[in-house]
């Protein structure tokens, strides 16, 4: 008796889902919870995206570092603190593309003049951060002023040139696995953002190549924008 | 590891040192409310005040002239102020306060004066979503003309031009990003050949001048008093307008706030009746739980225009889709009139509609209307979708009504619209009362028989439709009318909402309720076509 009446309710139940069509329906109670997680709220996830310039100083009057572009890919979180502290970490993929300009002919990296000379580096990096906001708000990130202190370990690195040959013909060299990047390095950085936006700033606490290397330092300044996906 | 004091690490201590100057200056120049205990000041001259038409409206419907709303703010008290300050902004005689900008320091001699009674940050300036302006403008189609007669049929529309009722004798006061190319728009050439834009403001860029920037308010407008080809686009066509720009159309800035409150104060001096908003503020400066009509200043001066007689008729928002999802400020304000929006194909809640209720529980949205209309753009027709234009469709409705009904107050009005909404008594988060009925509002309308039945069985408590209203099929199943939508609600014992829906009526089955959801002391409520009927769960099911 008992699995008949059970099969009548599945039958009846299927037969409202046949009969007519439900296009709205509200759980208040569900629907209405407060939540934790948003702009301004306890917790925050968002993924973000950041280009720049690493800062062209002369380190060696022998070389110059034009164009030496940053970018990265990775995922933010946020702790709310109070209205206006926060603290959280990031996670993201960069990359890092040195362009190196000789003004003669000297050893580093190697002792040929090249056209387009680049070192790249590709890394994963992690950072921790503290975050001042200026004003009272909304359930939005407003404006802040956030200062980190991060660490990268490299995933890849290449040296890069083009040689010209005969004619119009150019030889594209790449050396991958190029071992004279430091392959780990920590860095400290500085944002001035409002709301997706943020301008940002990084210094390099280690020198980019290794310690023996006798190469010159690279810019370990970087200056860029960020910009939040949420 | 590089010497800490070498030349870029330095440079890069000067960087950090620029962005935390440049920092500083954007708390230094916090803007603030300052509010103040008491009105000192009592000279008021009300016709030196408000104009011959604020004055004579104040007159006809029996509201005080210069009560403590209506006092000046204490110039003393500003000057006073002003000596800490760094910058003035604006004021307010609503809400007896200035707003300044001042640094830290002077906020605490600020806040020491004897006549302060408060002090609140004016919220952060910043780039945000608009709520109002997330629309999809599509280009004119076939069936724009018949969105364009079914958007006022759908309010029954034609019992008011049958009773000769177009808002005439009534100002309506629309707040908007702008009016652009209205002056020369042949949708609105009726109201400026017989001189029905009585003032216009552009409180943004203390201007008169609004017809050249935001397009938005041309697009509200036309869904209020516009004609295409002869045809009312809304129904306020006799209707006076006081137009103001409080808004910038892309940048969104707290300024705007207080605009609007001094454009809510300009309408009142100038005769406003119903003031028609369809602009609205969240998550940038509030969080859901502040949606309670006391928080946000301009919710605060929304009630206060509504206490100086006017009727104020809010958007909800079109929050839905994304995570603010309730009703936007000053619609959480319980005496704003808060209008939310539904699809004229399914006649339930348009996709981004905001739901209610405000976080205090105050229902809301009141009324729903279409939240897709046909209406003009500052360079064409066409076909615009938001709550923006649900607002000024029943901002028509409004006028028209209070045209019928001279005598009754903002309230009445109010409470008449509420009550002439097609889903009447019944009310959900969603629809609200429903969407005003022009007959129900005369009261015209028929008294209707009921449309269905309860029935309890031993699984369900069955909702059966009577026979007349199951919609008839041919030979191969497919419908010859359209079936009805069938609004529930399940009531909990404190009388708040606890569960509701629409379910479209196109089978001869009952709906059903199993009774395993059901409590003891919780309320079935159900509407259809017109009908309403409860069942009170009087046992354990």
């Amino acid at each position: 008796m008992k699995n008949f009446t059970l099969i009548l309710i599945l039958l009846a139940a299927m037969n409202l889902a046949q009969a007519q069509t439900e296009i709205l329906q509200i759980d208040v109670d569900t629907d209405s919870t407060e939540s934790q997680f948003g702009a301004n709220r306890r917790h925050f996830i968002h993924t973000f995206m950041s280009l720049g310039l690493h800062t062209q100083i002369p380190v060696s009057g022998n070389y110059n570092f034009p164009r030496s572009t940053y970018s990265s890919f990775g995922v933010l979180y946020k702790l709310k603190l109070s209205d206006y502290f926060s603290t959280g970490v990031t996670l993201s993929m960069e990359s890092s593309n040195i362009r190196l300009s000789k003004d003669r002919v000297l050893p580093f990296p190697d002792t040929v003049k090249h056209n387009k000379e680049t070192l790249q580096q590709f890394a994963l990096s992690g950072s921790y951060y503290l975050r001042i906001n200026m004003e009272k708000r909304g359930n939005s990130i407003g404006k802040y002023f956030e200062l980190g202190i991060g660490g990268l370990l490299q995933t890849g690195a290449n040296y890069q040139y083009e040689e010209p040959l005969q004619g119009k013909e150019i030889m594209e060299v790449k050396i991958r696995h190029y071992r004279l990047i430091r392959s780990s390095n920590w860095y400290l950085y500085s944002a001035l953002g409002v709301n997706n936006f943020a301008i940002i700033a990084r210094y390099r606490m280690q020198s980019f190549f290794i310690d023996n290397s006798g190469f010159p330092e690279a810019p370990p300044i970087m200056l860029g924008f960020s910009w939040g996906f949420f | 590891m590089k010497s800490l004091f070498q030349a870029p690490y330095s440079l890069f201590l000067l960087f950090f040192a620029l962005l935390l100057l440049s920092a500083l200056p954007v708390r230094a120049q916090s803007k603030y409310w300052v509010f103040f205990k008491d009105k000192p000041e009592k000279q008021f001259d009300a016709r030196q005040y408000f104009s011959p038409r604020g004055y004579e409206r104040r007159v006809k419907r029996n509201l005080p002239l210069g009560d403590y709303y209506d006092l000046p703010v204490a110039s003393r008290y500003t000057g006073e102020v002003m000596a800490l300050a760094d910058s003035f902004y604006a004021r307010s005689r609503w809400l007896n306060a200035i707003v300044v900008s001042a640094g830290s320091t002077s906020l605490d001699q600020i806040a020491g004066l004897p006549f302060v009674k408060g002090i609140e940050p004016v919220r952060t300036l910043q780039l945000a979503r608009k709520t109002e302006d997330s629309l999809r403008i599509f280009r004119i189609k076939k069936n724009d003309s018949l969105l364009l007669r079914f958007q006022l049929h759908r309010m029954k529309g034609e019992v008011f031009k049958k009773e000769k009722l177009d808002g005439k004798g009534i100002t309506i006061a629309v707040f908007d990003v702008g009016f652009r190319n209205a002056d020369i728009h042949p949708a609105f050439q009726h109201l400026f050949q017989r001189g029905a834009i009585r003032a216009t403001y552009d409180f943004i860029g203390d201007d008169p001048k609004v017809y050249d920037r935001g397009s938005h308010g041309t697009m509200v407008l036309g869904c209020l008093a516009g004609v295409y080809d002869s045809i009312p686009m809304g129904l306020a066509t006799g209707a006076d307008f006081l137009l103001a720009r409080t808004e910038r159309a892309h940048l969104e800035i707290t300024f705007e706030e207080y605009s609007w409150i001094a454009a809510a104060e300009w309408a009142d001096r100038h005769g406003a009746d119903i003031i028609s908003s369809s602009l609205g503020y969240s998550d940038v400066r509030y969080f859901q739980e502040e949606m309670d009509g006391r928080v946000a200043p301009i919710s605060r001066a929304a009630n206060i225009a509504a206490s100086r007689g006017i009727l104020v008729i809010n958007a909800a928002g079109n929050e839905a889709g994304n995570s603010w999802g309730t009703i936007v400020a000053p619609g959480d304000a319980d005496s704003v009139l808060t209008v939310g929006g539904v699809d004229p194909r399914t006649d339930a809640a348009i996709a981004f509609s905001s739901a209610g209720p405000a976080a205090d529980g105050t229902p809301k949205p009141n009324v729903v209307n279409l939240g897709i209309a046909f209406t003009s753009f500052p360079r064409k027709f066409g076909t615009a979708e938001g709550t923006s234009f649900a607002t000024p469709l029943t901002a028509g409705f409004a006028a028209c009504a209070w045209q019928a009904n001279p005598g009754k107050s903002n309230m009445e009005i109010f409470h008449m619209i509420e009550s002439s909404g097609h889903l009447f008594p019944y009310f959900d988060y969603h629809h609200g009362y429903g969407i005003p009925q022009a007959d129900k509002v005369l009261g015209l309308a028929a008294k209707t028989a009921p449309t269905f039945h309860f029935d309890l069985s031993d699984a369900y408590l069955e909702v059966k439709i009577n026979e007349e209203f199951v919609p008839e099929k041919d030979e191969d199943g497919k419908l010859l009318s359209h079936p009805g939508n069938l609004y529930y609600k399940i009531v909990k014992a404190n009388g708040k909402i606890r569960k509701y829906g629409v379910v479209l009526a196109e089978m001869d089955e009952p709906v059903y309720f199993e009774r395993d959801d059901l409590k003891k002391g919780e309320k079935v409520v159900v509407h259809f076509e017109g009908y309403t009927e409860s069942y009170i769960i009087d046992e354990e099911l």
